[in-house]
């Protein structure tokens, strides 16, 4: 027999934090990890030793990272594990920490995400495919050329992809822990050199270092340890799935569009009821496909009402209020939690000045080179 | 606008390659690479998996021009293409001026581009079809 989360004890998640997203340092990883998972305990009202397993998402360190990290806080003797999974690596350490709550195994466990740029080690040689384009292949480059179709496809213009870069970095100058902290202007990201095809510089997230995590607990603990159900916010669902035969024409967008599906209907809601969403928008086409395979959009749509504000802070729904991976950053292994720790914020409305009104239910969203989707729905304290 | 390219080709005819892909005798897909240990569509194994020549021929599905990248010579132009025998293959391409639906096919060593080391310089690149290097069109 098979579950949905909802059919399982309600998993909520009691405690956020993050090391601000920055350039790579010389500082040790377990420095960045250590004090986001200090924030997230002090938010919870949470000591170290109530944390009963953590989940290490990281895709770009070296083997066994968690112990030497989590020893700065007291050796517990806690389970850990590494988790990779590219760039969904932090949603999907988040999703079996949510599972592990869910099922019954643990009352409270922590999902952290933690990374410092090196260069990644791709699978494709390893895994003997040898095609026509080898190494000149490139996240960049795969995401030109579904820019190039998208302007195509749609009629849209270069000037609307940029837009989804302008709007995120007026987000990301409100977010205190984002890599990049500059409004930029449309003529700014048009003229900030050109990646590849329609993209330019602004148009491609940063990658640097940086960590996040997020305590997820049952309502047993939360009773237990007299954690604060009024700013507990509940995961109502939790889909993950990978790329189906390669050969399908718009295979991003199948795999977001299933994913989705399948988190709606886990849910029990559609996209009529999602106030707020994190998204992957590692180059800018990236959030305008989405937020369509979402059905948040038209198809050919999301170009038009971006530029009208339909998405932004205050828009009929936000999209990527922390920066998202544009302007906040993406350091690979922490982007996933740090999403999840903006919808907690922005559902307990302590957001500040990008604080959504009106805010009750969020989507979180990866996807990573495999290719693989990774998705949450996340509902404020008040409905749950 | 195609670059010019000069010199006699290293692996025969202009429009005479062939990819070496593959077709699953269980369901028919055809690929391109080849999957080699098992069918993605149909999950068939290896015996199922049996070489078929394609050919290079087919239409630009995207393409764009790579202006920077990190340990690479820029620029250089991908292509996705869909070849006439079902498979979207992704390649690079010659000029940095192509339209979707041109139709395109494969040519050895068009490039002329110095930067590129020996190995990619060989490496096949899409041409327009009927493209002659050194020649301009047949």
């Amino acid at each position: 027999m098979t579950a949905v989360l909802r059919d399982l004890r309600p998993v909520r998640v009691v405690g956020v934090g993050l090391h601000p997203y920055q350039r790579a340092s010389q500082t040790p990883y377990t420095a960045l990890g250590v004090r986001a998972v200090r924030e997230a305990l002090a938010d919870s009202g949470l000591g170290w030793p109530a944390v009963q397993a953590a989940y290490t998402a990281t895709a770009l360190l070296p083997m066994a990272i968690s112990r030497l990290m989590y020893r700065h806080l007291g050796s517990t003797g806690l389970p850990v594990l590494q988790v990779e999974n590219a760039s969904a690596s932090g949603s999907s350490a988040f999703r079996q920490a949510c599972l592990d709550v869910a099922s019954g195994v643990y009352d409270v466990v922590i999902a952290v995400g933690v990374d410092k740029p090196a260069p990644p080690a791709m699978p494709f040689a390893a895994a003997g495919v040898v095609d026509l384009v080898g190494k000149f292949n490139s996240p960049v480059g795969h995401f030109a050329l579904l820019a190039n179709r998208y302007l195509h496809e749609h009629g849209a213009t270069a000037e609307q992809i940029a837009q989804v870069a302008v709007k995120n970095a007026a987000n990301g100058a409100l977010n205190p822990y984002a890599q990049r902290r500059k409004p930029r202007g449309l003529e700014e990201v048009l003229a900030s050199g050109r990646i590849a095809g329609a993209l330019t510089r602004l148009q491609c997230c940063p990658v640097g270092e940086g960590a996040a995590a997020a305590i997820v607990a049952s309502d047993d603990a939360i009773s237990r340890l007299s954690l604060d159900r009024t700013r507990a916010v509940r995961v109502v669902a939790s889909a993950a799935g990978s790329e189906r035969a390669h050969s399908v024409a718009d295979a991003d967008t199948v795999l977001t569009r299933d994913t989705t599906h399948r988190l709606y209907e886990e849910a029990g809601s559609g996209p009529a009821d999602i106030d707020l969403v994190e998204l992957h928008d590692a180059f800018t086409v990236e959030e305008l496909l989405y937020l369509e395979a979402m059905d948040i959009s038209e198809t050919g749509d999301a170009a038009r009402r971006v530029g009208h504000g339909d998405f932004n802070i205050g828009g009929q729904v936000a999209v990527n209020t922390s920066g998202g991976l544009l302007s906040m950053g993406h350091p690979i292994g922490p982007t996933g939690i740090g999403q999840v720790r903006e919808i907690v914020t922005q559902l307990r409305h302590e957001a500040g000045d990008r604080q959504h009104p009106n805010a009750r239910v969020g989507l979180t969203h990866m996807v990573g080179i495999g290719a693989v989707c990774v998705m949450h729905m996340l509902t404020a304290p008040s409905l749950s | 606008m195609a670059t010019q390219a000069s010199g006699e080709l290293p692996g025969g005819s202009v429009g005479g390659i062939t990819l070496h892909g593959e077709a699953c005798h269980a369901c028919g897909s055809v690929f391109f690479p080849p999957l080699r240990w098992g069918c993605e569509v149909c999950g068939a194994s290896e015996t199922d998996l049996v070489p078929r020549q394609l050919s290079s021929a087919g239409q630009v599905y995207a393409w764009a021009v790579v202006e920077v990248h990190d340990h690479l010579p820029t620029p250089y132009t991908l292509v996705d293409v869909v070849l006439d025998e079902g498979p979207r293959v992704r390649g690079l391409a010659e000029g940095t001026d192509l339209a979707i639906g041109q139709r395109v096919e494969l040519a050895h060593g068009a490039a002329t581009d110095t930067r590129q080391d020996p190995h990619d310089m060989a490496s096949p690149r899409f041409v327009p079809r009927g493209f002659v290097p050194g020649g301009g069109h047949r």
